[in-house]
């Protein structure tokens, strides 16, 4: 798996055509919106969004079978503007996007968002500090999924594979986080991501649990990597 | 119609049509100066920003490998690896500068990403400056 970060894997995977086009968000506040608005439109006049069953069609058969070139939107971390900025932004242009929310700052009191924030590398922007609370609820992810965008799984506490080891930590960042998804949407998340991307090493608990989770996708900095059916 | 507009719809239009088409794509022309394009998207809000990514596609099920994929993504593959060299050799060349030396590389492959990074800014990223100004947001 350490292959997957060398510059001689990535650029066989791009000679041989494999490759993906992504673009990721974390905060989406209020004040880009109309920014949010014209990069999306942009996109979408040169690609097609992609869907995770389009992603397992390119990896068993090697064809995309998409009108335009495929890309997908990304929003992480669980921010309460990709709820209230990038979903409706979305739903206007008529765009299927994927989500990544951690699971833990769902359900936590607005009151410690801002220490759990600090202690778990989330960004609150300036121009939201006066707000009662910056994360989203599991019902606004709900509003999400109801709307037909993907939801995937990333750690519960916004955890490194590094900083998870036990048995316990697998649970609580790897294991839980995917069931509780799971009981949300009906679907196993299609895709996990560990803090800062790094690949499900087999080597470690951590990679193993992810692994053997039943998700289809490692997600990592630098690739969508299927690891199972 | 003005001289303007004849000139726009004559030769020099369409090439700068063809040009305008190209602009953040695979096909568009390489940046000569990547330890400067580098430095500019490492300057950008990136917690605030879309953050444009081209990575790699892979099978790694047990006993799975993918298939070869059709002519034209091949074709586009080939161009994509091209640019790749060209912006990973233009970081190696400067000894792939750290852009925040005071922080810890949490990925294990700062120098791979800064590549995708620069490689996405060039020939991804949306480039909706180019609008025309009051347009709808």
């Amino acid at each position: 798996m350490t292959e997957v970060l060398t510059p001689g894997y990535q650029r066989a995977a791009f000679a041989a055509g494999k490759y993906l086009r992504i673009v990721n968000w974390h905060n989406t506040p209020e004040s880009q919106r109309g920014t949010l608005k014209r990069e999306l439109r942009w996109y979408l006049e040169r690609y097609h969004p992609v869907l995770p069953a389009d992603l397992d069609r390119f990896t068993d058969t090697g064809r995309w079978a998409l009108p335009k070139p495929g890309f997908i939107p990304v929003f992480y971390d669980s921010y309460l503007n990709n709820a209230t900025v990038a979903l409706p932004v979305c739903e206007e242009l008529g765009l299927t996007a994927w989500f990544f929310p951690t699971t833990a700052i769902l359900s936590l009191d607005p009151d410690d968002q801002e220490a759990f924030a600090d202690a778990h590398d989330y960004t609150i922007l300036d121009e939201e500090k006066s707000q009662p609370r910056f994360a989203m609820t599991w019902d606004d992810l709900d509003r999400i999924h109801r709307e037909g965008h993907v939801i995937c799984a990333h750690t519960a506490n916004h955890a490194a594979a590094k900083d998870i080891s036990t048995d316990a930590e697998i649970e609580r960042e790897i294991l839980g986080p995917i069931r509780e998804l799971e009981r949300l949407t009906g679907y196993r998340p299609p895709a996990f991501a560990f803090l800062y991307g790094t690949p499900p090493d087999p080597g470690t608990a951590a990679g193993a649990a992810v692994l053997a989770s039943g998700v289809r996708y490692a997600t990592t900095n630098t690739a969508y990597l299927r690891i199972n059916d | 119609m003005s001289a303007q507009t004849e000139a726009a719809e004559g030769p020099a239009g369409q090439l700068a049509e063809e040009v305008a088409e190209q602009v953040a794509t695979f096909d568009a022309t390489p940046a000569a100066d990547v330890p400067t394009v580098l430095a500019a998207c490492h300057a950008r809000l990136l917690e605030r920003e879309g953050i444009a990514m081209v990575v790699a596609v892979d099978d790694l099920r047990p006993g799975r490998t993918m298939p070869a994929v059709d002519e034209d993504d091949r074709r586009q593959g080939l161009r994509l690896a091209g640019l790749f060299d060209h912006y990973y050799r233009g970081l190696a060349d400067v000894g792939f500068p750290p852009q925040f030396p005071d922080e810890p590389d949490e990925t294990g492959s700062r120098e791979l990403i800064d590549t995708l990074v620069v490689l996405a800014d060039q020939h991804l990223r949306a480039r909706i400056e180019t609008q025309v100004a009051g347009a709808e947001a």
